[in-house]
C-alpha cells in the first residue's frame, strides 16, 4: 500500500535500518523478561527523538505528523521489538494539562525513554467500568494520601512510575471524582505481586496502603482525569495497533505449516489466502485512524473498529495455525502457541472487544444506548 | 500521508451526475462516461471508484462491472457501442451469460484471458434474481483480447466499491429502523444482541471500503501492487457487503423480508454482484504472493 509520502517512506527505510541491531530482541509478544534490553531499546529511540516524533518542537520533539509516529511503530512491531510504550500516554497528558515545572522535570526524561510508566487504572472491582474505582487519593496537606487495591497492571513490576486512576471525589460528582496521579513505585506502602500470565508474563496487582504522593504530582485539576484520559486516548489511538504486528504474525504461521508439511496442503493455502486479505483489511482500518489522526478529526468509531479487528484477527491467525498444524502446535516453544496464548490479552486489555463494538455501534451507528 | 482513503469529494461531483443517469435509464448512464474512466489507460482508478460508490448505495441494475471490463478489453471501435450504451456488454463464461441478447457485446472471461465472442443461435431468456435480462447462449470464441489482468482488476476494484456501498447504505437503513423501531418499551436499537451486530458488520464494510479506495490510490499512482489490493478489496468487499446484508435483514424482521420493503432492492443488487465470477482463485493468489504467503 503506497499511501504515504517519500519523506515518510524514506523514514520508514531509517527505522528498519535501525531495528537490524534489535532484530532478535523479540520482545512484542512478552516484554517482561527480556525488560533490560525493550528498556535500551527505548533509550536509543530516545536518542534518535523518536519517542517524541509528533510533540511541539517546543517541547523538544521534532513536531512530525502522527503518520511517522505509525511508521515508527509499525515497524516496530513488524521487527518484533517491543511495543509503544505507555511513558507517550504520560507525556501527551502532560503537554496538555501539565504544570509548567512538571513539563520542564518529565518530558525531557520521558522523550529520552530514561523513566517508564505503568498505568494504574483497573481494580478488582473496576476493569471496563472505570467509573466504579475505588482507590482513594485524600489530599492532607501538601500530600495525597492513597489507600486501595489496583489489579492487572502490566508491566508494573518492571516501571520506576505509576500512572495512578484515583477517586478524589464522589462517582456522581463533577468529572466523576476521579485524578491522576504519577506514583514512584518503590513508594513506601505500595506493594506489588505479580500475577504470571498465560504468555509468560506477568500482571500486577498494586496495593496501596497510605501511601504518600506530593501533590505536585497530581496531573491535570482536581476531579480532571476523565477528559484528560479520552484526550490522551485520542492522541495515541493511531500507534496502538498497527498493522506489522498481524503481517508477522501471517509469515511466522506459514512457516511454521511448512516446517509442519502443511503448505502445500489446498485448503491451507486457501485459508492463508484468505487471512492475507483480513491482514490487508486490518492494515486499511488502522491507516483509516492515521489519516484521520492527522487531518485533526475525530476518530473514535474507527480506532475502536481498528482494535477489535485487529485483535480479533491476531487470535484467528493463532487459532488457525493451531486447526492447520496439528499436534505440532501443542509443542511447548512452538511459535504459534504462543502467538495464541498472547492473543487472548489482545481483546481484553486495552478495552474489551464488547466495549469496543459498543462504540461503534453508539458513534456510527447511533445504536446501543450505553455499553 | 496522502489522504487516500477519503472520497468524499469525489464523490459529491458524480453523485449528482449518477443520479440523474440513473433517472434518465441505462443509456443516460453510459453516456455519462463514469464507468468508462481510465479505459484508455490513463489514471482514473479513484473516480472510478467514487462513482462505483454512488452507484452502488443507488442499488443500480444494469452491466456495470460487465461495461467496466469489455471498454478495457475491446478493440476502439467495439467500445463505442457500449459507451454510448446503445449495446450492453455481456461478460462471463457461456452458456449462462449477463446482459445477453442478439445485441450484446459477448466477451469470454474465463481463468485469467479473454476473447471476443459470437453468439452461435438464439439467445434464450432468463430471469434471474436480480431482475436483469440474462440469457443461455452458445458462444463461439474470435480472437483473444490483449490486457485481461487489467480489466479484471478494473471489474475487481469496480465490483468491491458497488458491493461496499450498498453493503453500507443496507446497514445505514438497518440502524435508522433499530433506532426507531420499539419493542419491549424500547428501541430495538438499544438491545446489544442488535447493536453489536450491525456494529461488527459496519467494521467490516469499512474496511472492504478503504481497501477499495486504497486500491484505486495505488491503480492511479501505477504501484506494483495495485492489482493485489483490487483482488483484496474485491474478495473483502464480497463477504462484507453479504454480511451486512444478511444482518440487515434480520434487523427489519419481517419487513424486510417483503417484496416492496425497503431492502430487496439493495440486497438483490449485492448478491448479484458478489455473485459475478472474477476469477477467485486467481485473486486470492495474487493476494497470498502480495503477503508473501504464496507456495
Amino acid at each position: 500500500m503506497k499511501l504515504f509520502g517519500p519523506e515518510e517512506e524514506a523514514f520508514r527505510r531509517d527505522v528498519r535500518a535501525f531495528l537490524v541491531d534489535w532484530a532478535d530482541l523479540d520482545a512484542y509478544l512478552c516484554h517482561g523478561p527480556k525488560w533490560p534490553r525493550v528498556a535500551a531499546l527505548f533509550r536509543a529511540l530516545g536518542e534518535r527523538g523518536w519517542l517524541s516524533l509528533a510533540w511541539p518542537k517546543a517541547h523538544g520533539g521534532l513536531g512530525l505528523p502522527p503518520s511517522y509516529e505509525y511508521i515508527l511503530w509499525d515497524e516496530v512491531a513488524f521487527a518484533r521489538a517491543a511495543r509503544s510504550p505507555l511513558l507517550t500516554i504520560v507525556a501527551r497528558t502532560l503537554l496538555r494539562a501539565g504544570s509548567d515545572a512538571q513539563r520542564a522535570h518529565w518530558l525531557p526524561r520521558l522523550r529520552a525513554g530514561e523513566v517508564h510508566f505503568a498505568l494504574g487504572y483497573s481494580e478488582p472491582e473496576a476493569g471496563s467500568d472505570l467509573a466504579g474505582l475505588r482507590t482513594r487519593a485524600s489530599l492532607r496537606g501538601d500530600v495525597y494520601v492513597v489507600n486501595g487495591d489496583k489489579c492487572w497492571q502490566s508491566y508494573a513490576g518492571h516501571v520506576e512510575y505509576l500512572w495512578l486512576l484515583a477517586r478524589t471525589g464522589e462517582p456522581g460528582g463533577r468529572g466523576g471524582g476521579l485524578s491522576l496521579f504519577i506514583v514512584d513505585r518503590e513508594s513506601p506502602g505500595l506493594t506489588l505481586t505479580p500475577l504470571p500470565t498465560l504468555d509468560g508474563d506477568a500482571l500486577y496487582a498494586c496495593r496501596f496502603e497510605g501511601v504518600e504522593v506530593p501533590a505536585d504530582r497530581r496531573v491535570g485539576p482536581e476531579h480532571g482525569a476523565w477528559q484528560l484520559m479520552a484526550e490522551a486516548l485520542a492522541d495515541e489511538r493511531h500507534i496502538q495497533f498497527p498493522a506489522g504486528r498481524l503481517k508477522r504474525d501471517l509469515l511466522e504461521v506459514e512457516a511454521f505449516l511448512r516446517a509442519a508439511g502443511r503448505a502445500g496442503d489446498p485448503l491451507v493455502r486457501r485459508g492463508l489466502a484468505e487471512l492475507a486479505v483480513a491482514v490487508l483489511e486490518a492494515e486499511v482500518l488502522a491507516l483509516r485512524v492515521v489519516e484521520l489522526t492527522q487531518a485533526g478529526r475525530s476518530a473514535v468509531a474507527e480506532a475502536a473498529a481498528n482494535k477489535v479487528f485487529h485483535t480479533e484477527l491476531c487470535q484467528e491467525i493463532a487459532a488457525r495455525a493451531f486447526e492447520w498444524g496439528g499436534a505440532e502446535s501443542l509443542v511447548h516453544g512452538a511459535r504459534v502457541q504462543q502467538l495464541w496464548l498472547q492473543s487472548l490479552w489482545e481483546t481484553i486489555g486495552g478495552g474489551t472487544s464488547e466495549v469496543m463494538r459498543g462504540v461503534v455501534a453508539r458513534q456510527a451507528l447511533g445504536l446501543g444506548g450505553r455499553g | 500521508m496522502i489522504a487516500a482513503l477519503e472520497l468524499d469529494a469525489e464523490r459529491a461531483v458524480v453523485r449528482e451526475a449518477v443520479a440523474a443517469g440513473c433517472r434518465g435509464g441505462w443509456a443516460a448512464l453510459a453516456q455519462l462516461g463514469v464507468l468508462a474512466v481510465g479505459a484508455d489507460g490513463e489514471s482514473g482508478a479513484r473516480e472510478l471508484a467514487a462513482s462505483c460508490e454512488a452507484l452502488g448505495a443507488a442499488a443500480l441494475a444494469g452491466p456495470l462491472v460487465e461495461t467496466v471490463i469489455a471498454l478495457r478489453l475491446l478493440p476502439a471501435a467495439e467500445r463505442e457501442a457500449i459507451a454510448s450504451g446503445r449495446a450492453f456488454a455481456s461478460v462471463g463464461e457461456p452458456p449462462l451469460m449477463p446482459h445477453a441478447s442478439r445485441e450484446s457485446v459477448f466477451v469470454w472471461l474465463a481463468e485469467g484471458r479473454a476473447w471476443r465472442a459470437r453468439a452461435q443461435g438464439e439467445v434464450a431468456p432468463v430471469e434471474t434474481l436480480g431482475g436483469e435480462p440474462w440469457g443461455r447462449v452458445a458462444l463461439a470464441k474470435g480472437e483473444e483480447l490483449p490486457g485481461a489482468p487489467a480489466a479484471l482488476a478494473a471489474g475487481r476494484l469496480a465490483s468491491a466499491a458497488l458491493l461496499a456501498a450498498a453493503g453500507r447504505r443496507a446497514l445505514e437503513l438497518a440502524a435508522a429502523h433499530a433506532r426507531t423501531r420499539k419493542q419491549f418499551g424500547r428501541a430495538i436499537g438499544e438491545f446489544q444482541a442488535v447493536a453489536h451486530p450491525l456494529a461488527a458488520a459496519w467494521i467490516r464494510i469499512s474496511a472492504a471500503e478503504m481497501l477499495a479506495r486504497a486500491a484505486a490510490h495505488d491503480a492511479d499512482a501505477g504501484a506494483p501492487d495495485a492489482a493485489a489490493l483490487a483482488a483484496a478489496a474485491w474478495l473483502s468487499a464480497r463477504k462484507a457487503a453479504l454480511g451486512a446484508a444478511l444482518r440487515a435483514h434480520q434487523t427489519f424482521g419481517a419487513v424486510g423480508i417483503t417484496l416492496e420493503g425497503p431492502l430487496f432492492a439493495l440486497t438483490r443488487r449485492i448478491r448479484t454482484w458478489a455473485s459475478l465470477a472474477l476469477d477467485e482463485a486467481d485473486a486470492l493468489r495474487l493476494v497470498a504472493a502480495h503477503a508473501g504467503v504464496a507456495p
